[in-house]
């Protein structure tokens, strides 16, 4: 089999490319969209059931960087 | 700061500070793990010879970000994805340390192969001229030889007594062990991968990687 060379902003490498691209913005904008939604006073569960997955998986990905927004929210509602 | 803290081993704590200016852009980029980017974005803005070489090359900290975020917006416009205002991306906190991701990986261990290598090649330039000095000794002894049989004397006077056990202590320079990378061993190694954001970004900006890799191996370039 003859060794291709790849050239990397040819039309196959951009489709690989923006896999890259789409994964990276999916995650920023989960990390935006989660950090949001609890600052509105979303639930765990609830932003769990919006993204479709387990309350555990939502509190493990973001409980620690969005604890402190959640305990205030709670604390301003007394 | 950093040549404050990479007195004396600049190999190993340079590289350590490095890495942990890499961590800061990743987290700073918004990155869920450090890539090659990350590291070359780190390098760039270094006060090291790797990072002058890419400054000279006019890929400092800011252009190569711009290259990068030409790069992704390309990337995303092949499937038809316009970019988001930088406001819908925004969180004030990132979720938790990146981790190392596999491009930042490669490099580092492939930093670390090219600086096998570079060693490799400094002995074995460093044995060469050693023997070219001793063929040099040797001549120069058969002139002065020839001289003296001119002049009816007896040569064979003022001869080293020992000059073998002299050039085994010279020779015994021992195989080359894998040390300490430095930062112009990274570059190579960053500069050096074909496929992936970095050639990319390097391609779709104008910069050619090939000028960028014959700068780092010619030795003038080294500073």
């Amino acid at each position: 089999m003859v060794k291709t060379r790849p050239d990397p902003i040819g039309a196959t490498a951009d489709d690989l490319a923006a896999v890259v691209a789409l994964r990276e913005l999916a995650d920023r904008l989960e990390d935006a969209a989660v950090e949001r939604a609890i600052a509105e006073g979303w639930s765990w569960v609830q932003v769990a059931l919006a993204l479709g997955v387990t309350r555990q998986a939502v509190h493990k990905k973001h409980l620690r960087r969005l604890g402190p927004v959640a305990r205030g929210l709670r604390g301003h509602r007394g | 700061m950093a040549d404050h803290e990479s007195g004396g081993l600049p190999g190993v704590i340079g590289m350590r500070t490095l890495m942990m200016a890499a961590r800061r852009e990743a987290i700073d980029a918004g990155s869920r793990d450090v890539r090659a980017e990350h590291l070359l974005l780190a390098l760039a803005a270094s006060n090291s010879p790797a990072g002058r070489l890419l400054v000279d090359a006019g890929l400092d900290r800011n252009a190569l970000q711009a290259a990068l975020a030409g790069e992704r917006e390309r990337s995303l416009a092949a499937v038809g994805m316009p970019p988001l205002p930088p406001d819908r991306l925004r969180a004030t906190t990132s979720a938790g340390t990146p981790g190392w991701g596999a491009s930042a990986r490669d490099a580092l261990l492939a930093g670390r192969r090219q600086a096998h290598e570079s060693r490799r090649s400094a002995q074995l330039a460093r044995r060469l001229e050693q023997k070219a000095k001793r063929l040099d000794q040797t001549a120069r002894r058969f002139e002065e030889s020839a001289r003296l049989i001119e002049r009816g004397e007896r040569p064979g006077r003022g001869r080293p007594p020992h000059g073998r056990a002299q050039r085994n202590e010279q020779e015994r320079g021992g195989l080359a062990r894998p040390g300490p990378m430095s930062e112009l061993d990274l570059l190579h190694a960053i500069l050096s991968t074909e496929l992936g954001t970095v050639p990319r970004a390097l391609a779709l900006a104008g910069f050619d990687r090939d000028a960028l890799l014959d700068a780092l191996d010619d030795p003038d370039g080294e500073r």
